[in-house]
């Protein structure tokens, strides 16, 4: 009898709405990178607007993502990968870290963009870091997610 | 910007936090659903500490945003203090990612 696991039945619904909610956050995201770069994010009110997207839509994918976490982590990282394709468990696992400790940068991230026009000299280098700590694992994520599912999906 | 001790102590708690439940791999859950938690069950499968890695982390975190906000409301401390605090969360953070990626890494490539 096939092993039946929490979050089973809507599992693929559940990644599809992962992976869309995924494509305004990556968007934002660069957006807001882009500002820091140009060094034109203390600039305008755009860079709070981004910045309230990332927030919810990172939080929101996140939550798809430990929900389908039970099903992926059995069906397919544990009955196939972790024997044919163990470097894509490290790639996976090392994805999962990373998210986590961007739930840790989010309300820096999120109040230091908020008032970005008045922010001193320290803060603004912080924010700096953190816009692209997150972009970084965000990215990495996305093509880690995309990578994953060309071996095998749920 | 407000909230910066709590946003600094939340940083630094989670890592901490996150990074002593991957090191010492605290079994608070192993398996989902509750039936093969705490090894009731016999049915085999596959390790899910990185749920209790993650609740070690942001009960750290909330922790240290309660702080941070209780802090923020002290006079007495100055701004070389917060940055101290800002410089030990963002150092805790990248060894955060650091080991687990390190032990990852060792582990399955």
């Amino acid at each position: 009898m096939e092993t039946r696991v929490w979050g089973d039945g809507l599992a693929p619904l559940n990644l599809v709405l992962h992976l869309m909610v995924c494509l305004p956050l990556l968007g934002a995201l660069t957006h807001h990178l882009v500002k820091v770069i140009n060094g034109t994010y203390a600039r305008g009110r755009l860079v709070a607007r981004y910045a309230r997207w990332v927030t919810v839509s990172y939080l929101i994918c996140f939550i798809f993502g430990v929900i389908i976490y039970p099903a992926f982590s059995f069906h397919v990282r544990y009955t196939f990968m972790d024997a044919a394709e163990p470097w894509a468990t490290g790639l996976f696992e090392i994805k999962e870290h990373l998210l986590a400790l961007g739930c840790a940068i989010l309300p820096f991230y999120y109040l230091s963009s908020q008032s970005a026009p008045k922010l001193d000299r320290r803060h603004r280098r912080l924010h700096a870091v953190s816009v692209f700590a997150l972009s970084v694992i965000v990215w990495y994520a996305f093509i880690v997610g995309a990578v994953l599912m060309n071996i095998r999906g749920i | 910007m407000k909230r910066k001790w709590a946003c600094a102590l939340c940083l630094l708690l989670f890592s901490l936090g996150y990074l002593t439940a991957f090191v010492s791999g605290i079994p608070l859950l192993k398996y989902y659903p509750a039936a093969h938690t705490w090894t009731f069950g016999t049915a085999d499968g596959p390790a899910m500490r990185w749920f209790s890695q993650l609740a070690y982390g942001i009960a750290a975190g909330l922790i240290g945003w309660i702080l941070g906000s209780l802090l923020e409301r002290n006079e007495r401390l100055k701004d070389g203090h917060l940055a101290i605090a800002e410089y030990s969360a963002w150092a805790a953070a990248l060894a955060c990612a650091c080991v687990t990626v390190a032990r990852e890494w060792l582990a399955w490539m």
